[in-house]
């Protein structure tokens, strides 16, 4: 499997203050690689040496299976952190910086200024524009040249929900072009929706990382409701293969069962044949915010 | 190199301040040197001035020396530029983007140095061509006798650019840059060597040892040549010449190595 990216033992002090101890994973192509963890875990510290902004304290990385060098930036769309413009200057002229500094050959700066809605604005001055704005031109920033790999620090920062809704298809749509998408994120919702691997930080340490299936799910779940609940629960624990069964919010009954061993048909059966009717019943992977809150606190 | 200078040309041609203020560094030169010229005219007219100088300062040869001495004193304005060409970077943060869009961060600083020295050589010409022209309309005959005086201007210049550009780097903030820079300059570059002087038995080895001030010694007082020479001992403009090469071959090195090392 080729990688895009792979970090190697890395740590990065301020001080007497760790802000990364010893992270170490791999990127693979065509991923959605969603890096999530709280303000202040290290994500943008790590993305911050990965893009050479940052010296690391210790450990390396590698850009496309080589050491990272100015050549392998350009082929990487990045937004870190804040967008980062010249403040006097308009849309179009910021973009043409970018293309010229990523040695892109004639750019095509109308369309990625379409593909963010920005393109009414693209004689504007960057600072008349609002906070979404400018995180969009940093997007559309990152489109330029057609990266096969992008970057993206709190992509929807500042966004309203009709623009967070349009950044998230977007970046749908350029991970179904095969390309590789680094997400870092303390937005669950949005790295459970558009996430296919996923990496746990907290205080600089990697918590926990693979498939968001892998991470999410360490077991199934469903969750019934009947007439009577203390009945339900003893037709429940008579049940072969499960695993626990416990009170659940509003009334209902959790049973649990190992992964992939759940079938709502056999439990409506089993109640049934129990005399039992059912007046709910819901398939439910843990949420990755279950999962998450669950890791971090330890 | 040629695609990393036209980016910094991007940069600069829509940057109203850095036009502004290269605007008021040629007007500048002009009126400070015209001031001079009038006054000097006028001095002429009604003492009589013989022994006082070897000529007329605003004649061929002397002007070179005179006028390259006037336009030294006016050097903070293309080092303001060259601050905020820096600190608008850190600013902005797109030192960070440059870096980041695929710019190496040798190849970010190196540009800088050559803008430095870009914006030196421009300085220079102006000044040149400011020269001929008041050299010309004095009626006197041309002469390209002391044109090194535009060499060791060019020296000059390219030292208070550096210097400033350096503060840039360490401080990253526009104001207290310029603050920093413009109050060194004026005042502790001058007052330095100045208190040394005595303790030096009245010999100007304090010049020497201030970044600025040195550069500063390239260019000899031009008024009243005869007397200043007899009365004050001026620094030796080839032991400063050498001294500010060092200090060019410093700022280089210094400005790459703290770029290339640091936390952007």
């Amino acid at each position: 499997m080729n990688y895009v990216l792979e970090i190697n033992d890395l740590s990065k002090n301020y001080g007497s203050v760790q802000a990364l101890k010893n992270v170490t994973y791999k990127v693979p192509q065509g991923t959605v690689y969603g890096i999530l963890g709280p303000n202040g875990s290290g994500k943008t510290t790590m993305l911050g040496i990965i893009m050479d902004i940052l010296r690391p304290t210790g450990g390396g990385i590698k850009l496309f299976g080589e050491v990272p060098t100015a050549a392998h930036r350009r082929r990487i769309g990045t937004l870190l952190e804040t967008p980062n413009f010249y403040h006097y200057m308009s849309a179009v002229d910021n973009l043409k910086i970018a293309a010229a500094i990523k040695r892109v050959e004639n750019p095509d700066i109308e369309g990625v200024l379409k593909k963010v809605n920005l393109y009414e604005r693209r004689d504007s001055k960057f600072q008349t524009f609002s906070l979404g704005m400018k995180q969009r031109l940093a997007i559309a920033s990152c489109l330029l040249g057609n990266p096969d790999v992008l970057v993206f620090d709190e992509p929807t920062n500042g966004l309203d929900p009709v623009g967070i809704a349009e950044i998230r298809d977007l970046i749908r749509r350029i991970a179904s072009e095969g390309k590789t998408i680094i997400m870092a994120s303390h937005l669950l919702d949005e790295v459970e929706k558009v996430c296919t691997h996923v990496s746990i930080m907290k205080k600089g340490v990697l918590l926990a990382n693979g498939t968001v299936d892998e991470i999410m799910a360490n077991d199934d779940m469903a969750e019934t409701g009947a007439a009577d609940i203390n009945q339900l629960k003893q037709v429940l624990q008579s049940m072969p293969g499960q695993t626990k069964v416990e009170m659940g919010e509003n009334g209902r009954v959790n049973i649990h069962f190992s992964i992939g061993s759940a079938e709502p048909g056999k439990i409506n059966q089993h109640c049934f044949n129990n005399g039992l009717t059912l007046t709910h019943l819901v398939m439910k992977k843990k949420s990755l915010e279950a999962k998450f809150l669950e890791m971090t606190n330890e | 190199m040629k695609t990393l200078l036209q980016i910094e040309w991007m940069k600069v041609r829509n940057y109203r301040t850095f036009w502004i203020l290269a605007a008021l560094f040629v007007i500048a030169v002009i009126g400070i040197n015209y001031i001079s010229f009038r006054i000097n005219t006028e001095v002429n007219n009604t003492t009589s001035a013989v022994g006082l100088g070897t000529g007329n300062p605003f004649d061929f040869p002397q002007i070179w020396n005179t006028m390259a001495w006037m336009s030294s004193m006016l050097l903070y304005f293309p080092g303001f530029i060259m601050i905020f060409l820096i600190s608008n970077e850190f600013t902005f943060k797109t030192h960070r983007q440059n870096i980041i869009d695929g710019l190496s961060r040798k190849e970010f600083v190196m540009i800088k140095l050559n803008v430095a020295l870009i914006i030196a050589i421009v300085t220079t010409l102006i000044v040149f061509l400011v020269t001929l022209l008041f050299g010309l309309l004095g009626g006197g005959k041309f002469s390209l006798e002391g044109i090194e005086y535009m060499g060791y201007f060019f020296i000059c210049s390219f030292i208070y650019i550096l210097f400033a550009m350096v503060i840039a780097l360490l401080l990253r903030k526009a104001a207290l840059s310029v603050g920093i820079y413009f109050i060194y300059g004026l005042i502790i570059d001058n007052v330095i060597p100045a208190l040394l002087r005595k303790s030096f038995d009245g010999k100007p080895y304090g010049s020497y040892i201030m970044p600025l001030d040195v550069a500063d010694g390239l260019l000899p007082f031009p008024f009243f040549k005869n007397q200043v020479d007899a009365i004050l001992k001026t620094p030796n403009p080839y032991i400063c010449l050498v001294i500010c090469i060092a200090w060019i071959i410093f700022y280089y090195s210094f400005s790459i190595r703290k770029f290339q090392n640091e936390d952007l």
